[in-house]
């Protein structure tokens, strides 16, 4: 019969491109230890949930004899799907197909899914491996580059952006992932830079191998340019699942809500925090002990850690964590960490997820590097984006909030909602110590025993400052609370919140200090 | 880099123990037990620039050098050329002086920050 013929030709003709670049360049990308830009699509999307568009797209390339060659999908798989039984957008760059290299049709197809997900509000999922721009094509293949970064600035703050690095992503190729809001990397797999090892050797004579250059670890540990480092590519494609759950589908929805799930028993928020204001902690353990089941998603857990951002749920809704960690150089804010928080806090206020910010920090840290590398600039950052930010704010002092960083960690000042402290907060211009020294140094230097008097002194601003009432007294802080009752308070104060109307002056945007 | 189990119990990735990892942070007369990471512990000194050492400010090659050791020069004049990123720079005289020693030869490939020319 005619039809049963028409759809046999059909069916090889769709076998043949799910074969993408064929069987031996398939067996280099495994002997790589990568799977294939199919596999990766099917194994994050749901069962079963994958439909495939321009399936059968090719490239009108005539130069260079392109014209006599046939690339499968022109390298790269698009389509939807749904991701814990929610929709989603996805592409795949498919290394197999011409090294996945981009050329106007390739780039075409991706524009097509970015403008799906933009147009129906869903988020988009981008898994780069490929060796760049598809030199053949020359002048096009930019073109294409260009329209998918203005498509991530357009879609950006509106549906939730991924981008998943699999493979090398360089060049021009890399902006597309610094615009998108979490980028995934695997260890041993991906590979980022702007300029390669070649070329930075004949240019410049500096040898560095790829993997030192922009390896997974370099882009979670020293440049920031990642936020999860996962050790194999199914891990990386759980932390996407799990990143999925805390997000809400785009910025004109909440997060969806789940039951409630006390904290673990074995996170005793009265036990974590020594008294003593000098002694470390894990501040992921207070929060811990604070959100759902004990479970926070932290984001960038490598970069920056003496500042803490992540997800969590509490009574069945997202909030977002901004937390300094004493126990990397005691909590200090610098340029990275704040760079590191501005940029979540943005994230959260995008997608209305209220955000919870711990407080326990010295200050800014001091410095020739950090001056030069632009403290005053990139800390500025967070005290913008706190201020800018209208979604439900709320802050728990609990320990120390000390000068500039008292000010940055969302005070009253920058129209924090709630302002909570426990009674081991001092807030300060200083520390004791410090504070006593300057404020006491005539009396010190003219004391029969200098160390007895500075030791009393200290001991007399303590008693008169180190401590919430002052600050209370004022009214910028709320309440002084026990810390057994931190997740009740804090609960309270997001569901008092939920109806937040904050109507800020009309502007185009505003100039946050970039 | 540090990963910190829960439940107080303390180990780096590698497994090992960092209960004895804390250091002093001294912040405003205060010493804060807590971990250094390792941009803070690679941090470099800060040392004010002799104008009379010329370096690099670019890593690149020599392709000429047009003084001599010894040679009294004014202001502005040139010493040398260093390509780097295909563009020829002209590296001048920063003051009148005179040639102490001339570190790089034609042809050589240097990093960023290397020592050039060293003038009195």
């Amino acid at each position: 019969m005619a039809a049963n013929k028409k759809v046999l030709e059909f069916k090889q003709r769709r076998e043949k491109v799910l074969q993408g670049g064929g069987e031996k360049a398939i067996q280099k990308q495994v002997a790589m230890g990568k799977m294939t830009a199919r596999e990766r699509v099917l194994a994050i999307v749901d069962e079963d949930s994958f439909n495939e568009y321009d399936l059968f797209v090719e490239h009108d390339a005539r130069d260079f004899d392109m014209d006599k060659k046939t690339l499968h999908g022109d390298g790269v798989i698009i389509g939807t799907g749904t991701v814990n039984g929610r929709p989603i957008c996805i592409f795949a760059q498919d290394f197999t197909v011409a090294g996945g290299s981009l050329g106007s049709a390739h780039a075409r197809k991706i524009t097509k899914i970015m403008d799906h997900s933009l147009k129906m509000r869903m988020p988009l999922i981008g898994i780069n491996d490929s060796g760049g721009a598809r030199i053949q094509e020359g002048v096009n293949s930019l073109a294409g580059y260009g329209e998918i970064f203005f498509r991530n600035t357009l879609a950006s703050g509106v549906i939730p952006q991924i981008s998943v690095i699999l493979g090398p992503c360089a060049g021009g190729a890399v902006y597309s992932p610094a615009l998108t809001d979490f980028v995934f990397v695997v260890d041993q797999i991906s590979k980022m830079f702007i300029t390669g090892p070649e070329v930075i050797k004949t240019v410049l004579g500096e040898e560095i191998s790829m993997e030192d250059l922009g390896g997974a670890r370099v882009h979670c540990e020293t440049t920031g340019n990642a936020h999860f480092f996962a050790n194999s590519e199914f891990e990386c494609f759980d932390q996407i699942k799990k990143l999925l759950y805390f997000l809400p589908w785009s910025n004109t929805e909440k997060s969806s809500k789940l039951n409630i799930v006390q904290p673990k028993t074995s996170f005793d928020i009265t036990e974590i925090v020594p008294e003593d204001a000098r002694q470390p902690y894990d501040v992921r353990d207070v929060v811990r002990a604070i959100v759902d089941d004990s479970d926070f998603f932290e984001v960038q857990e490598l970069w920056a850690q003496n500042m803490v951002i992540g997800f969590g749920k509490l009574a069945g809704e997202t909030v977002g964590f901004v937390c300094n960690q004493p126990i990397v150089l005691a909590g200090v804010l610098d340029v990275d960490s704040s760079d590191k928080s501005a940029r979540f806090i943005r994230f959260c206020d995008s997608f209305n997820i209220p955000i919870i910010t711990l407080v326990d920090l010295p200050g800014y840290l001091p410095g020739v590097d950090q001056e030069h590398a632009g403290v005053i600039r990139h800390g500025a950052k967070l005290l913008y984006a706190y201020s800018e930010a209208t979604v439900p704010k709320v802050t728990v002092i609990l320990r120390k909030a000390y000068g500039g960083g008292y000010i940055a960690m969302n005070s009253r000042h920058l129209r924090a909602d709630f302002v909570f402290a426990w009674p081991s907060a001092e807030i300060a211009v200083m520390g004791p110590e410090g504070a006593a020294n300057i404020i006491f140094k005539r009396e010190i230097a003219s004391a029969e025993d200098p160390e007895a008097t500075r030791l009393k002194m200290v001991d007399e601003y303590k008693e008169k400052f180190a401590n919430p009432y002052v600050a209370a007294s004022k009214g910028f802080i709320d309440s002084v609370i026990e810390p057994e009752e931190t997740r009740k308070v804090i609960q309270h104060a997001i569901e008092v919140s939920s109806r937040k109307e904050i109507s800020m002056p009309r502007k185009k945007h505003g100039i946050p200090p970039f | 880099m540090i990963i910190m189990e829960s439940q107080g119990k303390k180990t780096t990735k590698r497994g090992k123990s960092v209960d004895d990892k804390f250091e002093d942070f001294y912040f405003e007369d205060t010493s804060y037990r807590t971990t250094l990471n390792e941009k803070f512990k690679n941090r470099k000194p800060w040392k004010a620039q002799d104008p009379k050492l010329i370096v690099g400010v670019i890593p690149g090659t020599i392709v000429e050098v047009f003084v001599t050791e010894g040679q009294d020069l004014k202001k502005g004049e040139p010493l040398l050329i260093l390509e780097a990123m295909k563009m020829r720079n002209v590296v001048c005289m920063p003051l009148d002086g005179i040639v102490k020693s001339i570190l790089v030869e034609k042809g050589a490939v240097i990093p960023k920050g290397h020592l050039l020319v060293e003038i009195e």
